[in-house]
């Protein structure tokens, strides 16, 4: 009875290691995610060109970026961009952008997708690409946090946006492509540094 | 008051046939049948002109299309079943043809393909008839696929992009179809 019950504990001991030993992976998964975008997290200014490649014309922007985290795993993006006139911000002319982007891990993959800030009366509804529903997500490459839009158009081309912000030695590089039916539209190359 | 008429009467001749032009511009009608690829213009010189071979046919308000998977060496025949959307000229992937495109995708639909579905769709607006598919890997990786066929004197002309992230826009396959009748 008693190598019997013996013999019974063994593999449930085993299990518990076992068990143990997965929920440690996924905690270590877990974090080295976490700690994969913290090394973006930051405050970041600079300056970027927009070139409008059917036209060629050329434009100055300011940059203003911050990366924080965003609930539990997720990811918050502001960015605010200023459109110089002659290269000034304190003319006439000058515009002002600001957007947010909120990101949360998705489920089973390995990268993150984007979320609404929650809003307990709105009726949740299925994402629906064909429809012209935007998919976007953002994932981690080394160095490089990608963000990706992309939309069916209401006449069957497709656009996609490619927001590149690529970790330098002292802030973020940015790279932007706007491509409608395979054709790029507009480009973006801008450098930012960390600010203190 | 005779020109008048005359001019009337032109008029509302063409009219018609106006009006059905501008329905045929998103209209399958002239692709259908069996197209044999005659010659690639450019790519890496891997294909040989039978990888282009395509045929369209009639399918319950939409269109069957069957052709080879561009995006690989193997260049898999591929087929899809596609159905009208409310979008004028766009068309979705039929849910069926889930079993003819097992061999390309991980789960062929006109899904999400941030929950792992492939996004297939196809839109006519005469002379071009585009086919695309795009799809999201696990890491994030995007691969977005674009077919177009347009019609020229002689046949069609193909060109196909593919976009991953490991390469970029790969440079374009071009090349030319022929009628195969049958």
């Amino acid at each position: 009875m008693t190598a019997g019950y013996a013999a019974g504990a063994r593999p449930i001991l085993t299990r518990l290691v076992l068990t143990a030993a997965l929920l440690a992976l996924l905690g270590h998964w877990q974090s080295a995610w976490a700690n994969d975008l913290s090394r973006f997290l930051g405050t970041y200014v600079g300056q970027a060109t927009v070139e409008d490649l059917a036209t060629g014309e050329q434009q100055k922007r300011d940059l203003d970026i911050v990366v924080a985290p965003y609930r539990k795993h997720g990811l918050r993006v502001d960015w605010i961009t200023v459109g110089l006139v002659d290269g000034r911000r304190d003319v006439p002319g000058v515009k002002r952008w600001s957007q947010t982007a909120l990101f949360e891990p998705a489920a089973d993959n390995d990268f993150l997708v984007e979320v609404g800030e929650i809003d307990l009366f709105s009726e949740r509804r299925e994402t629906e690409p064909i429809e012209g529903d935007p998919v976007r997500w953002t994932r981690v490459d080394g160095n490089l946090l990608e963000t990706n839009s992309f939309m069916v158009l209401e006449d069957g081309r497709y656009e996609l946006q490619v927001y590149q912000r690529i970790l330098t030695d002292i802030g973020m590089d940015i790279r932007f492509e706007r491509i409608v039916d395979g054709e790029t539209l507009r480009r973006v190359t801008g450098s930012t540094a960390r600010a203190e | 008051m005779k020109r008048l008429q005359a001019f009337l009467l032109i008029t509302l001749a063409g009219w018609p046939s106006s009006l059905a032009w501008a329905a045929d511009a998103r209209s399958i009608d002239s692709f259908l049948g069996r197209w044999s690829g005659d010659k690639i213009q450019s790519g890496d010189n891997k294909l040989a002109p039978a990888a282009l071979d395509l045929q369209i046919d009639k399918d319950a308000g939409g269109f069957a299309i069957s052709w080879h998977d561009l995006g690989k060496d193997g260049g898999d025949r591929v087929e899809a079943r596609f159905q009208p959307t409310d979008r004028p000229g766009v068309y979705e992937v039929a849910p069926e043809s889930g079993s003819f495109l097992a061999r390309m995708f991980a789960s062929p639909a006109s899904g999400n393909p941030l929950k792992g579905e492939t996004l297939l769709w196809a839109r006519i607006d005469d002379p071009v008839l585009a086919v695309y598919s795009m799809s999201v890997d696990p890491t994030g990786g995007i691969d977005l696929q674009h077919y177009t066929w347009t019609r020229t004197e002689n046949g069609l002309h193909l060109t196909f992009s593919h976009r991953t992230d490991d390469d970029g826009d790969e440079s374009p396959i071009e090349g030319d179809l022929v009628a195969a009748g049958g």
